[in-house]
């Protein structure tokens, strides 16, 4: 079954168009990666898919379902949270909030055991009385995705989750949301201008720069043509050696 | 104490100003988690000119004054959510523009106002049958509106935006706390005063963020500092025979002093 279809989903910001004609798929159980540079777009699809923007024209499907049907099935990491540093929420409110239900639904025992069930697969549970704000980036990004993983999501969306993580912690990271994956088949969509965070790790990528330049298995699209499209500069990929790495051949002032 | 109690206007000012400070501390843990202090301070300040209309019209300022209110703290959230202008910004549009209004209209009204200064600086003697019934229903209605809403106002304050995605009404319950913050504000104006007021929603939540461990116990210390300052504030302005709004804002402000010499020396 289709786990994400988008279907020529149209967007702009009055006149500057961000988003044209965008059409792609993920299966289920897929990791897939939505690559481009800043102002791409990335955050304003991730968006249209959360149902918190409409497209303009065209339709997203999440497992069927139109995005505001499909909140129960949805979990969510949000890039950059700055909540205010000092408001005494624990970690464990802050995986509770991801156990909500609607209006008046209260949180019963068994979603607190629910809650602790997650942070032990996160690694957080001794730190479910620490405040939110005491706790380090990747403490911080650990409880956001404890918090996601607590509706038990058919599909996980994370947005730019490697900002802010140092790269020893990123691998980590991945290592995560990749048993997170195998674990409870979970489909997860992640946004990224990084395109080694992602290279070795995902089924496919979609590269998007207000278009889609290009969407398959990571070796078919990451070519330096599409890469020039994306960052708008002479660039090559090379995927051998224990990492991949981007060569930039001549620089035309766009992102890298 | 028993002197105190025995006479009418203090019972009075004791009553209405507990009422209105646990209801203050209720809606400051959040302004202050929220971070919009400045909008405390512009509703409270926007209300001057409520106050006038009033006793420019002949209807109970208070009444004039709780419209104004709301429609300013309304207006200013309407402005942030749907126009390129931010809360704080708002607020510095109202916040000069009311109190200009206010300035202006006073000087249509004909012969003396002794009770402008009760209104901006809070006056015990002011309390009547009233503001009592007035303050004991803002804090059913403010009591009533957390035991409801106090997770969607938990999670939106933290994370507005995955609120939404989880389907949290957040501008529901983003309007109605406005609306009670404004409410609460006005009903606060004749124990600590216009220019006071957002002393008593910010000082005992600040003072509760020196020892809270979870949003329950910030919430809790809020309204037991609030009380405190309240009714300590109370005692001391009749004792000392202060102002008593000033009172109630140098009590609380003491209060926070203490709670954070507290907090750097025991509990590193």
């Amino acid at each position: 079954m289709k786990a994400l279809e988008i279907k020529g989903v149209w967007f702009s910001y009055e006149a500057n168009v961000v988003l044209k004609d965008i059409n792609f798929s993920v299966e289920e159980g897929e990791l897939v990666a939505i690559l481009g540079p800043n102002g791409a777009g990335k955050t304003t699809l991730l968006k249209i898919i959360l149902g918190l923007l409409k497209p303009h024209r065209g339709e997203v499907r999440i497992f069927g379902l139109p995005p505001e049907k499909a909140r129960g099935i949805v979990g969510y990491v949000p890039q950059n949270l700055s909540p205010n540093r000092r408001m005494p929420i624990t970690a464990e409110t802050v995986v509770l909030m991801g156990a909500y239900r609607g209006f008046l639904k209260p949180t019963g025992k068994q979603t607190r055991d629910e809650v602790e069930e997650v942070l032990k697969q996160v690694g957080m549970l001794s730190f479910k009385n620490r405040l939110f704000g005491e706790l380090s980036g990747g403490q911080r990004q650990r409880i956001l995705i404890a918090r996601a993983l607590v509706r038990k999501p058919k599909l996980l969306i994370l947005d730019e989750p490697e900002t802010g993580l140092d790269p020893s912690f990123q691998e980590g990271f991945y290592r995560l949301i990749l048993r997170i994956k195998e674990t409870f088949g979970t489909t997860v969509l992640t946004v990224t201008h990084d395109v080694m965070a992602v290279s070795q790790r995902v089924s496919s990528i979609a590269c998007l720069n207000r278009e889609l330049i290009a969407h398959g298995r990571p070796q078919e699209v990451l070519t330096a043509q599409n890469l020039k499209c994306l960052y708008g500069e002479a660039a090559a990929y090379f995927g051998h050696g224990p990492a991949p790495h981007l060569v930039v051949e001549e620089h035309s002032g766009g992102n890298s | 104490m028993a002197e105190i109690l025995s006479l009418p206007f203090m019972r009075n000012a004791l009553i209405a100003g507990l009422a209105v400070s646990v209801a203050a501390a209720f809606i400051g843990s959040f302004v202050v988690a929220r971070r919009m202090a400045f909008i405390g301070a512009g509703i409270a300040h926007s209300s001057f000119a409520g106050v006038v209309i009033g006793l420019l019209i002949g209807m109970d300022p208070l009444i004039s004054a709780g419209i104004f209110a709301s429609l300013t703290g309304l207006s200013i959230g309407f402005l942030s959510r749907n126009y390129r202008i931010e809360e704080e910004s708002a607020v510095g549009v109202f916040f000069p523009f009311s109190m200009a209004l206010g300035i202006i209209l006073l000087g249509f009204i004909k012969g003396f106002t002794p009770d402008i200064m009760g209104y901006l600086f809070g006056d015990v003697l002011l309390v009547g049958k009233t503001e009592i019934l007035l303050s004991i229903l803002t804090l059913v209605l403010v009591t009533f509106f957390f035991m409801i809403f106090f997770r969607e106002m938990v999670y939106s304050t933290f994370d507005e935006e995955t609120s939404r995605v989880l389907g949290i009404k957040v501008s529901l319950v983003y309007y109605l706390f406005l609306f009670l913050s404004s409410i609460t504000i006005v009903v606060s104006i004749k124990v600590v005063g216009i220019i006071l007021l957002s002393g008593l929603l910010v000082i005992p939540p600040l003072s509760a963020l020196q020892f809270a461990r979870n949003m329950k116990s910030y919430v809790f210390l809020s309204v037991f500092f609030g009380i405190l300052s309240s009714a300590g504030g109370l005692f001391l302005s009749y004792w000392l025979d202060l102002p008593s709004g000033a009172t109630i804002i140098s009590v609380s402000f003491f209060l926070l002093l203490a709670a954070g010499f507290i907090r750097r020396i025991f509990m590193r």
